[in-house]
């Protein structure tokens, strides 16, 4: 299987919504309950099947949860082809956040593709509501989809990120 | 540098570094950092091979390495090893040799673990709060759906807080109530709640009691508080929990039916109240007085003991007919008491039915009317003969009407230049008024009277007067005043005092042309109609004729022209009412109402001022009779 693409994957949103948790669900097919909090960047990669033919190399770059205490450096976003903004269905503020990560997004990168993982949904009742209320606040920021996870029981995850690397085979295949 | 001085560096400070080739390819001049990093021992790695976090990040690489910059630094990454390392990168231009750069890392994996722990536990602490300030949404909300007044109190009996029905039931905030006391809130009852309070807390379980209070807006309402208590360190060890029950409604609807019981008991009439199947569950203290049977005796027993006997069967099916189709019967009814005795009662009974529309109980009111029943039966017996004695009455009065009008004078002596008219409207009723026109050898003799009364009484008096009047005229004509005062003479002496009368009594003579002498006894004006237009009332008058013993009666003399008319009448007519209540009068009215009939003929002149007193009239009816006597010198 060839493999020929590379790309840089930025997971964003407020601390303790499950970033790492999402990575290590999708790199290591595994989930932990405790939660430590993550410092600076932490990359992993993660090889991937694009198509029979194709593979790519997703580095997926788990950065420490931004809050008005802890800003993300700009280096940490610079050269991603797309980025990740997970919010926690359980804490409203973590949804109502999401368009502030999508700004930072774009002012590193205008035309990053960025994907919103609506996470914790293995905690809530009827999380498909909340997609409406995500999309509702991220409206004109170019969203490229808006989809529940669950780190702990892995729904969503694998489609969350094939649809990802579809999309950025799709973007290259067309340059 | 030497090797021991870069051994010391990278042991004691964690400093590590590589060479960079303008390839972006590795050279490790510095074995420790393989180590550190877990690389096997690999030369002319590809940068972005060996550190991927710095892919994306080549362009800044490149500028370091063609002195664009000094330096880029990619700080706290995080890698797993043998454990976790933290390292900042930094990546230096070679000052001595183009085209060339170091990368140096710098191991901070103690600090970083020791800014992990502290930020760990301040996020644990964030997401600790947000749960508590959720917990106290969710139970503010719960507290707040309650659809009751809940309210939380310390174990000294201070407010802490309460639902939002609270402030809206009592109209206190619940910054208002927060840290007081009851007795502040709710002075009425404030004894009342401290001694719940301190039993709750003595005790344990629940309290609940009945209390009134007075809400903010002055207003008293009734309420079941129900408190019970939980134990809470923060709140002195003890949390009162009361929940209100609103029983304003309750209260107020026991006090109405302990009117409406209290109404029942004293009603001056008798109710019993019966089950669906007709047995007797209450009967108040008059239905005892009316059946003479206890309440105890009654209750449980079936009304129908209360049968006399004298209804048949068709009565009863009737009345249950009527309480079945239109919800009520009512009738008189003949019960018999308990000591034997037939009682006639005027009964209602009707139906009491719950929300469904479903018959519950009967309500049966009866009211004592056999006294009233033998008085009508006794008046019924009366009714016959009373008949009997009105209808001789009034044959009676028919025949003294008959007698009084063939006492009227039809016919006038006929007279060369004088015309005589008379118009009279009595009443149903027999009236008092007469007249007389007898004739003498110089003219005529002129009597109008109205005797006080009506029916046989005055029709008998009228008769008298005729008798009396017409059999001394002849002695007195031409002295009208002595006429009057000998007719006064007869009247007091002969007759009852209390009918009297008024009169004129005149003699027209024709002996120097035509002039009216006459006597007025308390009677209207008669009135002089000139041919001119000219109108007035002549003479004046004296008392009514018949009460005093010795009256005196001055005479008035008048001159009537050729065409004048002179009239007569009695008070019918200027007493005459119209819907307005307005009366004609005795004044100028009454001369302007005259004038106005004035025609060229007495015939025609009596016939318009008998029409304008219809007209007049209107609606109205006739109060007294109408008597209106004319002479015309033609």
């Amino acid at each position: 299987m060839a493999s020929g693409y590379k790309w840089k994957v930025v997971m964003v949103g407020d601390f303790a919504v499950g970033k790492t948790s999402l990575v290590r669900r999708f790199v290591y097919d595994e989930f932990s309950d405790s939660y430590l909090t993550t410092i600076g960047v932490k990359v992993t990669k993660k090889e991937v099947a694009v198509s029979d033919a194709i593979s790519a190399d997703l580095l997926l770059w788990d950065i420490a949860g931004s809050d008005k205490f802890t800003k993300i450096l700009p280096e940490y976003i610079r050269g991603a082809s797309a980025g990740i903004i997970v919010a926690d269905l359980t804490r409203r503020n973590t949804i109502e956040n999401i368009p502030e990560h999508a700004e930072l997004l774009r002012s590193e990168n205008p035309y990053m593709d960025i994907y919103v993982a609506l996470n914790k949904s293995d905690l809530v009742e009827n999380a498909e509501e909340y997609v409406e209320l995500a999309e509702d606040g991220t409206k004109g920021k170019n969203i490229k989809l808006t989809i529940t996870t669950s780190a702990k029981d892995g729904s969503n995850i694998d489609d969350l990120f094939t649809r990802l690397c579809n999309s950025l085979l799709e973007g290259v295949q067309n340059e | 540098m030497p090797d021991g001085a870069i051994k010391i560096i990278s042991s004691k400070f964690g400093i590590y570094y590589a060479a960079l080739s303008s390839s972006l390819t590795l050279s490790f001049t510095d074995r420790n950092i393989q180590d550190y990093l877990g690389l096997k021992e690999l030369n002319d790695e590809y940068l972005t091979d060996i550190f991927p976090e710095l892919f994306g990040l080549e362009n800044e690489i490149y500028d370091v390495l063609n002195k664009k910059k000094e330096k880029f630094s990619l700080n706290t990454i995080n890698r797993t090893v043998k454990s976790e390392i933290f390292f900042n990168l930094h990546a230096f231009s070679d000052p001595e040799k183009e085209n060339s750069a170091f990368i140096i890392i710098e191991d901070i994996t103690e600090g970083s673990l020791s800014l992990r722990m502290v930020q760990q536990k301040r996020n644990e602490m964030i997401l600790r709060n947000n749960e508590l300030i959720r917990r106290e949404e969710f139970i503010t909300t719960l507290l707040n759906t309650i659809p009751d007044p809940v309210f939380y109190k310390d174990s000294s009996g201070r407010y802490i807080g309460c639902n939002r029905e609270f402030e809206n039931f009592t109209g206190f905030s619940r910054d208002d109530i927060a840290g007081k006391v009851s007795g502040i809130l709710f002075p009425e009852s404030h004894d009342n709640y401290d001694r719940f309070d301190r039993e709750l807390i003595n005790h344990g379980g629940s309290v609940n009691y009945e209390a009134g209070i007075i809400k903010g807006n002055g207003e008293k309402f009734y309420v079941i508080i129900n408190k019970s208590f939980f134990t809470d360190a923060e709140y002195g060890g003890t949390v009162i929990v009361g929940v209100m029950t609103d029983i304003t409604s309750r209260k107020q609807m026991e006090e109405q039916l302990q009117i409406l019981g209290t109404a029942v008991e004293h009603s001056p009439v008798g109710i019993i109240i019966t089950d669906q199947k007709g047995n007797i569950e209450y009967s108040n203290p008059r239905f005892s007085e009316i059946s003479g049977y206890s309440s105890a005796e009654v209750i449980g027993q079936n009304p129908r003991f209360l049968k006399s006997g004298f209804h048949d069967n068709e009565f009863y099916l009737n009345l249950w007919n009527a309480v079945s189709n239109a919800g009520i019967w009512s009738g008189e009814i003949l019960n018999k008491r308990k000591n034997g005795d037939l009682a006639w009662e005027l009964a209602s009974i009707s139906p009491l039915k719950d929300a469904e529309g479903n018959i519950t109980h009967y309500v049966g009111i009866e009211e004592d009317i056999t006294e009233l029943k033998e008085t009508m039966n006794m008046l019924e017996a009366n009714r016959g003969e009373l008949k009997g004695r009105i209808d001789t009455m009034e044959k009676n009065l028919m025949i003294a009407r008959i007698a009084v009008d063939a006492l009227l004078q039809k016919d006038f002596p006929r007279i060369k230049s004088l015309d005589i008219e008379c118009r009279y409207l009595p009443l149903e009723q027999i009236g008092g008024d007469f007249y007389s026109v007898i004739p003498d050898e110089n003219g005529v003799n002129i009597f109008i009277c109205d005797i006080s009364g009506h029916g046989v009484a005055a029709a008998l008096f009228l008769s008298l007067l005729k008798y009396f009047s017409e059999s001394i005229i002849g002695e007195y004509s031409g002295r009208p005043g002595r006429y009057l005062e000998e007719l006064n003479f007869i009247y007091w002496n002969k007759i009852i005092s209390s009918y009297f009368f008024t009169a004129v009594a005149g003699n027209l003579s024709f002996k120097n042309g035509m002039n009216f002498t006459f006597a007025n006894g308390g009677h209207p004006h008669p009135v002089l109609l000139k041919e001119n237009g000219e109108i007035f009332f002549i003479g004046d008058n004296d008392t009514v004729v018949g009460v005093f013993e010795n009256q005196k009666f001055r005479e008035f003399e008048t001159d009537i022209e050729k065409g004048d008319m002179l009239l007569f009448y009695t008070d019918g007519i200027p007493e005459t009412h119209n819907s307005s209540d307005n009366i004609i009068g005795y004044d100028a009215a009454l001369l302007e109402f005259f004038l106005k009939g004035k025609r060229d003929t007495l015939e025609e002149t009596m016939d318009a001022i008998i029409k304008q007193i219809i007209d007049f009239r209107g609606e109205t009816n006739q109060e007294d009779d109408i008597l209106l006597l004319g002479f015309h010198y033609v």
